[in-house]
């Protein structure tokens, strides 16, 4: 069995989605969180749920909707789980309707039914399960109410196909007829086929051509010769008549089915909108929580922990370890290995998982909360002056938490041009994995004023980003830039959503280090631990010095010279964790303390804070590249946006470092 | 002795299979790595879905009539 | 009169949409926004930045230009 979960955009298909197959996928309160398929095994093994991207129509739009539509197209599931906002239905019915006459077997989980409460919207679930001849399921997808009965229901063999159809007038229904003669080869529902062509849906057109015996120019014809019709008699468009046929029908189910109580309340998202979409303050609002992030992560909570966290590895830990080691006699090569190897490195990059728990903290309250939207609102205008719109600011912040999603997120952008720079400009984003770069840097030289050194480099890319995004915009052709936007109202974060979004990005940070990060630090060690005159060289005359020593020349105008930093901005290639803990190997001696105290004496403040910024700039990681490529479509220009960020990096280290230099720091 | 080279095989051993199946995921274009990695998660069939509507695009946007 | 006059809170029908870009309209209309839906202009954001609307129940932002190019009549 193959269930689709289809929907409006942010109506709860994912929370729905974790409940029923108990998996976690990522939530939040926006559109566009889900840009992709997911496939999940049901409860009970009953068969598979597969989520897709919120659509509110099947014609789409977005390339995140486009895969919904397409996905209908080309599956042969058994049947939909239509996810309806209960809060929201009129607007919702127009997507179930179309569902229904795709003719495949069809439940609605009447979704936020407790929203629509709140209210003082009452639904008749049983009434509106008749109107539409469907079964409605009431739930509550964020709790988990009501999602059992939704499995119940599969668990049931005999699923039933409903038999809707909408009289969409003589004209219309002649049109339907003549197409559909003509589709008989197709296996789809050919009313709904034939309706999705006379609505102009492009991806619906495309898989009719793919079939040669289907003759398209007929068709095309009869929807030419329709919309004249309707143009002149009814004073609109085909399209237009279409949607106003079924909003009159869904408005006739509507009014027998819901009973308002009082007047929309939309009082507590409204008084909070007043502050953060405020005219003067959005901007400084939106700084002024991403400063209050780093304080919290770096100089209150998660610092002093990694401090703890870091002396316990280089102390007892290593000690202990070594003790371990002496008791089995082991030999001094596999010393080193596990305590300048695995010990230093990936220590290295796990002491900061404590700046990793309280930053992804943070992340998923915005997400959680609504606000996401606002930023975009809020931002709209000065990405309108970089060529973009306020949506393409969305893919950024969520590249704050890993440039992947960020990329990915930007298929919810209806204008390709826009979404294309918005991939192009994501790698500029300031991901997790250099926090854990500047978390070492900054603790080391700016102690004081982590939080705010962290924000200059989240800003500095920000920036660069939109004066790319505008210079890139210039090669374009002119595109005519959209912008509108959903502001859902604010929840009030679910705690168990909370805690899962957070466990879930610190485990995989953790994971990270303990597999490939720890295959990347064994391989360093080994360079660095041998030489061309044997084992055990100096560090200096390894392998890793001597290949490392061409390369630092290349970046001796940005400040930072050495070999040392060569190799770990080498490394970071893989994985720009990996900065740390390779730094973490090639700086470490034997009872020299800590790794901060090291790096300490090795960069003045102005090279470090230079090293940040390369860091930040100079290479998307290795698995965003394919990322990049997934959506760019092409390899030029995959290329091409490895090569700009090193570019750009290079030019804006020197810079800095330069400039720092001549104003005497 | 004995010890050394068990314990020597085991962390090469992990290293080269850690680093391997890393390159395998990145060639795939899966999020082999990233920390929100299961917010990527996806069938390799998706992928050319996307490829495809893509090519549609600029019709898909044009042809839209109201 | 245009959707932009309105003063904030102020609540009005939309009359005509036509003027907006093909790729709005169709936006707005998955949206549920329609001619003779109710509209309340809730606040702009400055240098002509995006202006937030609530219409149906839900509140939208929308450009200032496009919200320029919608006819509304007061209610």
């Amino acid at each position: 069995m193959e269930v689709a979960l289809l929907g409006n955009p942010n109506t709860g298909k994912t929370s729905l989605f974790n409940e029923l197959t108990g998996s976690y996928e990522y939530v939040g309160n926006w559109t566009g969180v889900t840009v992709d398929k997911k496939v999940g095994t049901l409860k009970k093994q009953m068969g598979q749920l597969i989520d897709l991207p919120g659509v509110y129509a099947l014609n789409p739009i977005s390339k995140d909707e486009g895969i919904a539509s397409q996905y209908l197209l080309e599956n042969r599931f058994t049947s939909a789980l239509n996810i309806v906002d209960a809060s929201q239905l009129s607007r919702n019915l127009h997507l179930t309707v179309q569902l229904l006459e795709f003719g495949k077997p069809l439940v609605i989980g009447l979704n936020m039914v407790d929203v629509a409460k709140s209210r003082g919207i009452a639904i008749d679930v049983n009434q509106l399960s008749e109107e539409l001849n469907v079964p409605v399921l009431p739930i509550v997808a964020r709790t988990g109410k009501g999602c059992h009965d939704i499995l119940n229901y599969f668990s049931l063999k005999n699923q039933h196909v409903s038999h809707f159809t909408i009289d969409y007038g003589e004209k219309i229904e002649k049109a339907i007829e003549n197409i559909s003669d003509l589709l008989h080869e197709e296996q789809l529902n050919h009313r709904w086929l034939a309706l999705q062509l006379l609505q102009g849906n492009r991806v619906v057109l495309d898989h009719i051509k793919i079939n040669k015996g289907i003759d398209i120019e007929r068709i095309q014809r009869i929807i030419q010769e329709l919309d004249k019709h309707i143009e002149e008699v009814e004073k609109c468009s085909l399209v237009r008549t279409i949607y106003s046929k079924r909003k009159h029908i869904i408005d006739d189910i509507l009014s027998k089915v819901i009973t308002r109580e009082k007047k929309s309340d939309l009082t507590f998202t409204d008084s909070i909108d007043s502050i953060v979409t405020n005219k003067f303050l959005g901007i400084p609002i939106f700084l002024g929580i991403m400063y209050f992030i780093f304080h919290m992560t770096f100089n209150w909570i998660g610092t002093p922990v990694s401090d703890w966290l870091d002396g316990f590895f280089s102390g007892p830990l290593s000690g202990w370890i070594g003790q371990g080691l002496q008791v089995v006699h082991a030999t001094p090569f596999i010393r080193a290995l596990v305590l300048n190897g695995l010990v230093a490195g990936v220590g290295g990059v796990i002491v900061f998982v404590p700046q990793m728990i309280v930053l992804f903290f943070f992340i998923s309250l915005i997400e959680d909360s609504g606000y996401m939207a606002r930023v975009a609102l809020v931002m709209d205008r000065i990405m309108q002056a970089a060529g973009l719109n306020g949506k393409s600011f969305i893919p950024l912040v969520i590249g704050f938490g890993c440039n992947i999603p960020g990329i990915m997120a930007a298929r919810s952008i209806e204008q390709p041009k826009e979404r294309l720079i918005t991939v192009l400009i994501t790698p500029l984003m300031s991901c997790s994995a250099r926090l854990a770069v500047y978390s070492l840097f900054a603790g080391a030289f700016f102690a004081k004023y982590q939080a705010l050194v962290v924000l200059s480099l989240y800003v500095l890319g920000i920036l660069l980003a939109l004066v790319m995004a505008k210079i890139f915009s210039l090669f374009f052709k002119h595109e005519h830039s959209v912008f509108v936007v959903e502001l859902p109202p604010y929840r009030i974060p679910n705690a168990k959503t909370l805690f899962r979004s957070t466990w879930d990005k610190s485990k995989g940070f953790v994971k990270k280090a303990t597999t490939f990060i720890l295959g990347g630090t064994v391989v360093i060690w080994l360079l660095s631990y041998a030489g061309p005159h044997g084992l055990n060289v100096d560090i200096d005359h390894s392998f890793l010095a001597l290949v490392c020593g061409y390369i630092a020349p290349l970046v001796a105008p940005l400040g930072f010279g050495t070999w040392q930093a060569a190799t770990a901005l080498v490394s970071g290639f893989l994985a720009k964790e990996a900065v740390v803990s390779t730094m973490s190997i090639v700086y470490h001696a034997p009872h020299s303390g800590t790794l901060t105290g090291v790096i300490s004496q090795a960069f003045t403040p102005l090279q470090a804070y230079t090293f940040m910024v390369f860091s930040l700039l100079y290479i998307p990681c290795l698995s965003t590249v394919p990322a990049i490529y997934k959506e760019v479509g092409t390899r030029k220009l995959t290329w091409f946006t490895v090569t700009y960020c090193v570019v750009l990096a290079y030019i804006v280290s020197l810079v800095i470092y330069q400039g720092g230099r001549l104003m005497g720091f | 002795m004995l010890f050394s080279y068990i314990f020597g095989i085991l962390i090469f051993g992990y290293a080269a299979w850690t680093i391997s199946r890393f390159i395998k995921k990145s060639k795939q274009g899966r999020c082999a790595t990233c920390a929100l990695q299961k917010a990527c998660e996806q069938k390799p069939s998706t992928c050319s879905n996307v490829v495809q509507i893509q090519k549609n695009e600029p019709q898909l946007i044009r042809n839209q009539h109201i | 009169m245009i959707l932009t006059e309105l003063k904030k809170g102020e609540k009005a029908t939309i009359l005509n949409l036509s003027r907006t870009t093909k790729l709005v309209q169709r936006r707005l209309l998955d949206l549920g926004v329609t001619e003779g839906e109710e509209v309340c202009y809730k606040c702009a954001l400055p240098f002509g930045g995006p202006c937030m609307l609530e219409v149906c129940g839900q509140c939208i932002g929308l450009r200032r230009n496009e919200a320029k190019e919608i006819q509304v009549v007061r209610t």
